[in-house]
């Protein structure tokens, strides 16, 4: 069968002005143990690329920059 | 893993299954709150349970609670002082789960006004509070000589972070002994490539089935069929679904390392609820509470039963089981204690302070 994609929002929100991946930084990346952070290789900045958050926040206490915030995901609110 | 390098594993059948808070995914820690006057309480504030300690006995009374109509089962903690609640929301919102304040926060949730709302967990293999996982002895040794098992996974009950550690630390001591005596083994070249193929084989296709899809089926056909009070009829049908699914794994298909990562785990989740069917058909009987009941086998049967269940593949490939004698106990457990975990339901329910 054909693979299709579908729409979801973001529960881990990045702040472009702050987030510095630009200079390299790849700490939320590094961090998350599930592996759902990545940086926009034409941005240079971070974002959530799967949905699968545990909202477990190194990602979030680990910014060097104060660039991360995890928000609970919505089905879970 | 353990399983597939042919190591035996005990008592799957033990499954644990914990009290989280609904909604959540972590603990209510009642037995964080418990020394300071939190309790676990049904939808009239009483106490129902004479400990709050996580056992397959706890989880049969959560259980009973909620088919009683006196659900949902809560963790209470508004009876308590403002400062004794200060410091339970300072120890809970910063320490296991810190995004914990938040969820309750969005749904207004103070444990000054309102309780915690808990549910029942599906199941797992875990022997943090259950008896199951990859047979060890007392050097962590497995059944396999040299592979050694330490933590959640290795069949030693109750021992959490600190036991996990010391475990490690007796595990690592006794490899090094060993490994100082043997060579490296000789390994087979082709096993070597088959094993790589079947590992990259999803990223070798472009249409068929994702991960999370498998993965959700699998956990669904878990959570229909195996979940207790355990039903013969039931936990066959999960072994047929279960074994379609595995002739759709050929379909399977990863586009980056993090669906292959996925696309492996869903794997490893398959082989569990196939080794969680087998292991609670094995055993013809109920025991450890909710965690073993049998709707087909509901009374203990210690003459056939008090032994530990092995579960291997055999030189077929095929999964098979026996039983292991229990080791006497080290310490001498009086009657009368080993009864307690049986009276754990409050003989008169009293009201809330």
């Amino acid at each position: 069968m054909p693979i299709i994609t579908q729409s979801k929002s973001a529960a881990v929100v990045i702040d472009d002005a702050k987030c510095i991946a630009e200079k390299g930084c790849t700490v939320c990346v590094d961090v998350c143990p599930l592996d759902i952070l990545a940086i926009d290789e034409g941005r240079k900045k971070a974002f959530m690329k799967y949905d699968e958050c545990w909202y477990c926040m190194p990602c979030e206490a680990d910014c060097p920059t104060g660039a991360v915030k995890v928000n609970i995901p919505y089905l879970l609110r | 893993m353990a399983y597939h390098a042919g190591a035996e594993l005990a008592n799957l059948e033990c499954y644990q299954i914990n009290p989280l808070i609904k909604d959540y995914n972590g603990p209510s820690c009642a037995y964080v709150t418990g020394p300071f006057g939190g309790f676990t309480a049904n939808n009239k504030g009483d106490r129902f349970i004479e400990c709050d300690y996580w056992s397959g006995q706890m989880m049969l009374e959560f259980w009973r609670e909620l088919q009683s109509g006196n659900g949902p089962v809560y963790l209470k903690m508004d009876h308590l002082a403002e400062e004794t609640i200060s410091e339970i929301e300072t120890i809970l919102h910063t320490n296991e789960r810190p995004s914990r304040g938040r969820f309750h926060e969005r749904r207004g949730n103070d444990y000054r006004k309102r309780p915690v709302e808990m549910h029942i967990s599906e199941i797992g293999f875990c022997s943090g509070h259950s008896a199951s996982g990859v047979w060890v002895d007392e050097n962590a040794r497995t059944t396999i000589p040299g592979l050694y098992a330490v933590g959640d996974m290795a069949s030693v009950p109750h021992n959490y972070m600190l036991g996990a550690f010391v475990n490690g630390g007796i595990a690592g001591a006794d490899a090094a002994e060993y490994c100082a005596n043997v060579d490296l083994a000789a390994f087979d070249e082709g096993y070597l490539a088959a094993e790589k193929e079947r590992v990259l084989a999803p990223t070798r296709r472009s249409d068929g089935l994702t991960p999370h899809e498998m993965e959700f089926k699998t956990r669904r056909l878990v959570n229909d069929y195996l979940e207790p009070p355990k039903v013969t009829a039931k936990m066959e049908i999960a072994q047929r679904r279960f074994a379609e699914i595995r002739e759709d794994l050929n379909e399977l298909c990863a586009s980056d390392p993090h669906e292959l990562l996925r696309a492996l785990e869903m794997q490893t989740i398959l082989d569990c609820a196939d080794m969680a069917a087998a292991a609670s058909l094995y055993r013809t009987e109920s025991r450890w509470g909710f965690y073993h009941l049998r709707v087909d086998h509901p009374q203990t049967d210690d003459e056939n039963w008090y032994c530990h269940t092995m579960l291997y593949k055999d030189e077929n490939g095929r999964m098979s089981h026996r039983k292991r004698e229990i080791d006497p106990y080290v310490v001498p457990v009086e009657a009368e204690e080993m009864a307690a975990y049986h009276q754990l339901r409050v003989k008169t329910p009293q009201a809330a302070e």
